[in-house]
């Protein structure tokens, strides 16, 4: 098996369980919703019920997740895996694809089942929900993206300050300075969105009666300064990965 | 429309941001011997005092 | 043929140094025994030389490079308990080959065979399985320098003393093997080379027939040293 199969069957069989339970709580909370039609409200004050805790849920359950990848890298460390890791003669980068491909598949399953159990909730109640599915897999699949480089990026970072136990301060620089990261880029650019690249076309979405007719689509300046950003962090990870001490 | 002023209470606030930012600049410096870590952190904590100085200067304006 | 040089290394971790003003070669062929009390910079030379730290001051090489750029060349066990605990042998195996191009599945089955390894995943092994299963993994491998740290800690005695014979007899002319212990009386014997570790300094590096030649055992030199 080559090095990267290797590397996306390690991260499978230790996410394996926390990765089920993710597809568990997909499954327990579409038999959980019918509980809110059983309710007997009005049909649009059901549907922003299931909306709003559907939404938080998954909120809830991505954190978990996120948190638990972070802090994946110090358990190895503790653990001392880092050796047996860092030993083997394979570039930092494939190591950190096959947690970030492993990692977004799995938030992109997740995704996917809660778009599903959400799309077919609404439309017991005749609604359509606004996101087509492509469309939402496409979305989500970047989000994951955007959401995973930077929690692999800190976790990485303050895995290299485990050593001084300086690891605290590195999350906090970490948080921090990415928040501002994000900021000065957007300060940067925001100028900028919608005046380089068109837009991109959203099918046009509706929800009931409305529809966002004049909705230009989403401006391509913002997804290519996310690509950017994600490219430049996993660069910086590679590096920090090749020269982190155990 | 009320201008922000830098009072002595403010000022503590932000001395103190100030002082944490060198004592961390400081300890991630010399906590690791990756010359990427140190540098990334170095580059993290000047983008947070920038941030900061940034917000000093919006609000003073108003 | 000389595989690896320490140069005057220093290792600090803040103010405490790990080791101080290090010099060391080590050369193919040699089975090197590398002894000290607790916390006299055993484990910190290994590290160095695994390219697991790095030298606050001084030179690393390994076949004349960085070890970090000889990965591939360095097999390095740590003395840490540093294995999945969902892992039986069988996965240590598919994790082995896949990232590791110079292991190899025959030999390990052979060494698993010989070391009476049981089949279980490592959770329900004893210490001393888990150790045996460990060493398997990193001496199936087809590496030049072999950084060995405390890798027969809680093995029983009678195993220890056969598995160390036996790993010392056999060793490969191409290779190096550094292996470290706090058990002087283990090196009796065993190794052509002893190393001796005393708050970080090298305070003794000899040949086992040199201190034969004196009518000195290692026990004698070490205790000697330390006095």
């Amino acid at each position: 098996m080559s090095a990267f199969g290797t590397l996306l069957w390690l991260e499978f069989r230790k996410q394996g369980t926390f990765a089920m339970g993710m597809l568990m709580v997909v499954a327990g909370w579409s038999l959980l919703l019918r509980q809110f039609f059983a309710w007997g409200a009005e049909p649009s004050i059901v549907a922003l019920a299931v909306v709003a805790s559907t939404l938080m849920l998954a909120g809830a359950v991505v954190t978990a997740y996120l948190l638990w990848l972070g802090l994946d890298f110090a358990r190895e460390y503790r653990n001392g895996r880092w050796a047996l890791l860092l030993g083997a003669p394979q570039p930092g980068w494939l190591h950190l694809s096959a947690r970030l491909l492993f990692a977004c598949g799995v938030l992109t399953l997740f995704a996917a089942g809660m778009w599903g159990t959400l799309a077919f909730w609404l439309g017991r109640v005749g609604l359509e929900w606004p996101l087509g599915l492509g469309l939402a897999l496409w979305a989500y699949g970047l989000g994951g993206v955007a959401l995973v480089v930077p929690v692999l990026f800190i976790g990485l970072l303050v895995a290299a300050y485990l050593p001084a136990r300086a690891d605290l301060l590195a999350f906090l620089v970490g948080l921090l300075g990415l928040g501002q990261l994000l900021e000065w880029s957007l300060r940067l650019f925001s100028a900028q969105f919608y005046r380089w690249l068109p837009p991109w076309g959203l099918p046009l979405p509706r929800l009931g009666e409305m529809a966002w007719e004049g909705f230009p689509g989403l401006p391509s300046e913002a997804f290519v300064l996310l690509v950017l950003l994600c490219v430049l962090l996993f660069s910086a990870m590679s590096r920090l990965w090749q020269e982190v001490e155990v | 429309m009320t201008v922000f002023r830098l009072g002595g209470f403010e000022l503590l606030w932000v001395s103190l941001a100030f002082a944490w930012l060198t004592y961390a600049g400081y300890r991630l410096w010399t906590g690791t011997a990756s010359p990427t870590a140190r540098f990334l952190s170095l580059g993290l904590i000047l983008l947070i005092a920038m941030g900061l100085l940034q917000d000093l200067l919006d609000f003073s304006r108003g | 043929m000389m595989l690896a040089r320490l140069s005057s290394v220093t290792k600090r971790y803040g103010k405490a140094e790990g080791v101080r003003e290090l010099s060391l070669e080590l050369y193919a062929g040699q089975a090197v025994g590398l002894l000290g009390l607790n916390g006299s910079g055993k484990t910190t030379t290994l590290k160095l030389l695994a390219g697991m730290l790095s030298p606050s001051q001084g030179h690393v090489e390994v076949l004349g490079r960085p070890p970090r750029e000889s990965r591939g060349q360095i097999a390095y066990l740590s003395d840490a308990d540093s294995l999945y605990a969902w892992m039986t042998p069988a996965d240590a195996e598919r994790f082995m080959a896949g990232l590791y191009p110079d292991f190899s599945p025959s030999r390990y089955r052979e060494l698993l065979a010989f070391l009476e390894v049981p089949k279980q995943g490592y959770r329900a092994m004893s210490r001393g399985q888990r150790a045996r299963l460990r060493l398997a993994m990193v001496l199936a491998r087809e590496a030049r320098l072999f950084l060995l740290d405390e890798p027969l800690s809680g093995i029983d005695l009678i195993s220890r003393d056969r598995i160390l014979r036996s790993l010392v007899r056999e060793w490969r002319e191409e290779a190096c093997l550094v292996l470290s212990t706090h058990e002087v009386g283990e090196a009796e014997g065993i190794f052509e080379r002893v190393l001796l570790l005393k708050e970080g300094r090298l305070v003794l590096d000899t040949k086992a027939e040199e201190l034969r030649a004196k009518g000195q055992s290692v026990r004698d030199a070490f205790i000697e040293v330390l006095a």
